[in-house]
C-alpha cells in the first residue's frame, strides 16, 4: 500500500513540476533550463519518494541471492599514521533509540566489537636444561588474551601431574622459603636450599617490561611462586574487556643432590575463558 | 610453536523448552603459524565469587542436557587439525531432557590443544596446551520470559567522609538474584545532594546468575567501568541510591579549614612581629 501511494504521489509531481526549454527559459528568468530542472527532478524523486527497498536481488536457476545493502567501498585501509575503517553508500546507518530500545544500524558499528575472545601462548616447549642439585633452572613463555565487549577473562592454569621420570620418580611441588605457598596463594622462593618445581606469572605491556596487569592479586611480584595443582588455579583476571593483555609466565624448578637422574616430564594446561 | 587460537562466540545465552533440541555454530580460528591439533568439550560449572568468575572443579555433569557436535566428520573430543589460518565451524547441539527441571544450567564449550604424542623427552621441562572456552547459559523454562528477582544486596563507599576537593568516591556494590534464572543488571546509580539529583548513571547489564550474586559496573562507551564519583563536592550529606538501597557520605570543607587556618596564622605571626 504505501509503495502505491508513494506511486501515486510521484506521478502527480511530474505532473505538476514544469520545465522549460532555453527558449522559453530567455521569456521567463523564473523558470530553469530542461536539463538542469530534469537533474534536480531526479535529485528530489529519488531523495523524497523512494518507492522500493534498497536491497539486491539475484537469481538464477539454482540460486536466490538476495543482498541487504549493497556498498560502494568499506574496508579498512592505513597508512604509516593512520588506521581508517569505512563504509560508503550504506541505507540508514547510525544510531536509533527509544525507550527499552537501542539499535546501531550499520557496518561501522562491527568495529565496536572488533574484539575477539582470542588466546595465545607464544612458546609451547618448556625447557628447563639439565638440572643440577642446587642450582634453579628456569624457562618462560608469554600468554596473550583478549576478550569482547562486555567481558573480561579468567585464565586458569594446573599441570597434568608433577614433573616426573617414566619410572614415576617425581620432583616435589615448592612450599617456597617459608614453607607457606600453596596452589592459590603465591610466596617469596628465593633460597637455593629450597627444592620443588613452582612457577610465577606477571603481567607485562607490550615492550615487555613487568605491569603486574591482571595479575597482582596472584603474585606479588616476580619473586613469588606457586606449585602447580592437578585443577585449575586462577592465575590472571581482569573484569574489563582487554586487548593483547600478556603476562609472562615463569617456571623454575631446584633439585636436591639426591634426586634421581633424568629428564622429567608434565603438561601445562593454561585456560581462558570470559567472564559470563 | 605456538597456540594462537580465536573461539567465536565468546558466550551464548538460551532459554529452552524441556525436551527441545537447539544447535549453536561455533567458529574456531587458528591465528598461528603453526598447524595445530584440537578437540572440543563441554563442561559444567558454577559461578565463584561475584566478579563473574567460575570454577569447574567438582562440579557434577549435569544429566539435564546431552551435547553432540552435527557436525558430519567430527564429535565431541575427537581431536582435528586446524591449519594455519584455518577457520572451522563447529555445531553444537543442545538437547535438552523432557525430564530437565525448570531453571538453569551453564557449562562451556571448549576447544582443548590435543598434547599427545607432543612432549619433549629430550630435556626436563614439558609442553604447554592452550584451552579456550566460551560459555553456554541455558535457562529451561516452560514460558518465553521467566521471572527473575535481582535486589540490591550491598553498597559499598570508598569512605564515608571526604573532602571537597579530594579523594574521589568509588561506588562498589552487589546485585543478587534470588530466582531460578539468569539476568541482566538493570537501573541505575543516583548521587543525591539536599534532594537534588547531582548525577546518575547506568548500570552495565552483567549478567546476575541464579542464587548467586555479582558486584556492579557503571555503562560508559557500552563498557562496564568502575562507579567513581569524582570531586570537587559541595559540604554536606551525600546519598548514594541503587534500586532502592541508599548509603551516604559526607563532605567536609577540611582543606578550607587547614587552608584557613594556616593563612589565619600566618597573619596573626605577621601582627605578631610588626608589634614587637
Amino acid at each position: 500500500m504505501k509503495k502505491n501511494s508513494n506511486k501515486h504521489v510521484i506521478a502527480r509531481s511530474l505532473h505538476t513540476t514544469t520545465c522549460s526549454d532555453r527558449s522559453i527559459g530567455k521569456q521567463s528568468h523564473a523558470r530553469l533550463p530542461r536539463s538542469l530542472c530534469s537533474l534536480a527532478m531526479t535529485i528530489f524523486i529519488v531523495l523524497f519518494f523512494p518507492i522500493v527497498a534498497n536491497a539486491q536481488h539475484f537469481s538464477s536457476a539454482s540460486y536466490i541471492i538476495d543482498w541487504g545493502n549493497f556498498n560502494i567501498t568499506s574496508g579498512k585501509k592505513a597508512s604509516t599514521n593512520y588506521f581508517l575503517t569505512d563504509t560508503v553508500g550504506q541505507n540508514a546507518p547510525g544510531p536509533y533509540q527509544s525507550a527499552g530500545f537501542k539499535v546501531k544500524s550499520g557496518f561501522q558499528y562491527i568495529y565496536e566489537t572488533f574484539n575477539q575472545l582470542t588466546f595465545a601462548i607464544d612458546n609451547l616447549d618448556i625447557n628447563l636444561g639439565t638440572l643440577t642439585a642446587g642450582v634453579a633452572s628456569t624457562a618462560t613463555n608469554i600468554i596473550t588474551i583478549s576478550t569482547p565487549s562486555g567481558h573480561g577473562y579468567q585464565i586458569l592454569t594446573q599441570y597434568n601431574h608433577p614433573l616426573a621420570l617414566t619410572s614415576g620418580t617425581t620432583i616435589p611441588d615448592t612450599s617456597c622459603d617459608a614453607g607457606d605457598c600453596t596452589p592459590t596463594l603465591a610466596k617469596v622462593w628465593n633460597s637455593s636450599s629450597i627444592y620443588g618445581f613452582g612457577y610465577n606469572v606477571i603481567g607485562i605491556n607490550s615492550s615487555g617490561v613487568a605491569t603486574n596487569i591482571g595479575t597482582s592479586g596472584y603474585f606479588g611480584d616476580s619473586t613469588a611462586f606457586r606449585p602447580f595443582s592437578s585443577s585449575g588455579k586462577i592465575t590472571m583476571s581482569e573484569t574489563a574487556p582487554v586487548k593483547n593483555h600478556s603476562a609472562r609466565v615463569s617456571y623454575k624448578t631446584n633439585i636436591s643432590s639426591t634426586q634421581s637422574a633424568g629428564n622429567y616430564q608434565a603438561a601445562i594446561i593454561f585456560t581462558a575463558v570470559p567472564n559470563y | 610453536m605456538p597456540f594462537n587460537t580465536t573461539l567465536k562466540p565468546a558466550q551464548v545465552e538460551l532459554i529452552t523448552q524441556p525436551g527441545i533440541s537447539l544447535t549453536q555454530a561455533y567458529n574456531v580460528t587458528n591465528n598461528g603459524d603453526t598447524p595445530i591439533v584440537v578437540s572440543a568439550t563441554v563442561l559444567p560449572w558454577q559461578p565463584q565469587g561475584t566478579d563473574g568468575s567460575v570454577i569447574y572443579d567438582n562440579v557434577p555433569p549435569s544429566s539435564n542436557f546431552e551435547f553432540s557436535l552435527a557436525n558430519s566428520d567430527l564429535r565431541l573430543n575427537q581431536s582435528f587439525v586446524l591449519r594455519p589460518g584455518e577457520n572451522r565451524q563447529l555445531v553444537l547441539k543442545i538437547k535438552s531432557n523432557v525430564a530437565s527441571p525448570s531453571g538453569d544450567n551453564y557449562f562451556t564449550f571448549f576447544i582443548n590443544q590435543d598434547l599427545s604424542g607432543q612432549l619433549n623427552s629430550d630435556s626436563t621441562g614439558g609442553q604447554a596446551t592452550g584451552r579456550l572456552g566460551s560459555h553456554l547459559l541455558i535457562s529451561t523454562s516452560a514460558i518465553e520470559n521467566p521471572d527473575s528477582i535481582l535486589k540490591t544486596t550491598t553498597i559499598k563507599l570508598s569512605t564515608h567522609f571526604t573532602d571537597i576537593f579530594f579523594p574521589s568516591v568509588t561506588i562498589n556494590g552487589v546485585i543478587s538474584n534470588e530466582s531460578d534464572y539468569f539476568a541482566k543488571t538493570t537501573g541505575k546509580i543516583t548521587i543525591s545532594h539536599r534532594g537534588q539529583i547531582v548525577t546518575e548513571s547506568e548500570l552495565f547489564p552483567y549478567n546476575v546468575l541464579a542464587h548467586s550474586g555479582r558486584s556492579l559496573a557503571c555503562l560508559s562507551n557500552n563498557e562496564p567501568v568502575p562507579c567513581v564519583l569524582h570531586p570537587p563536592f559541595w559540604p554536606g550529606i551525600y546519598t548514594v541510591t541503587i534500586n532502592n538501597q541508599s548509603a551516604n557520605f559526607y563532605v567536609l570543607p577540611l582543606s578550607l579549614i587547614v587552608f584557613g587556618i594556616f593563612v589565619g596564622s600566618f597573619i596573626y605571626s605577621l601582627i605578631r612581629k610588626n608589634k614587637t
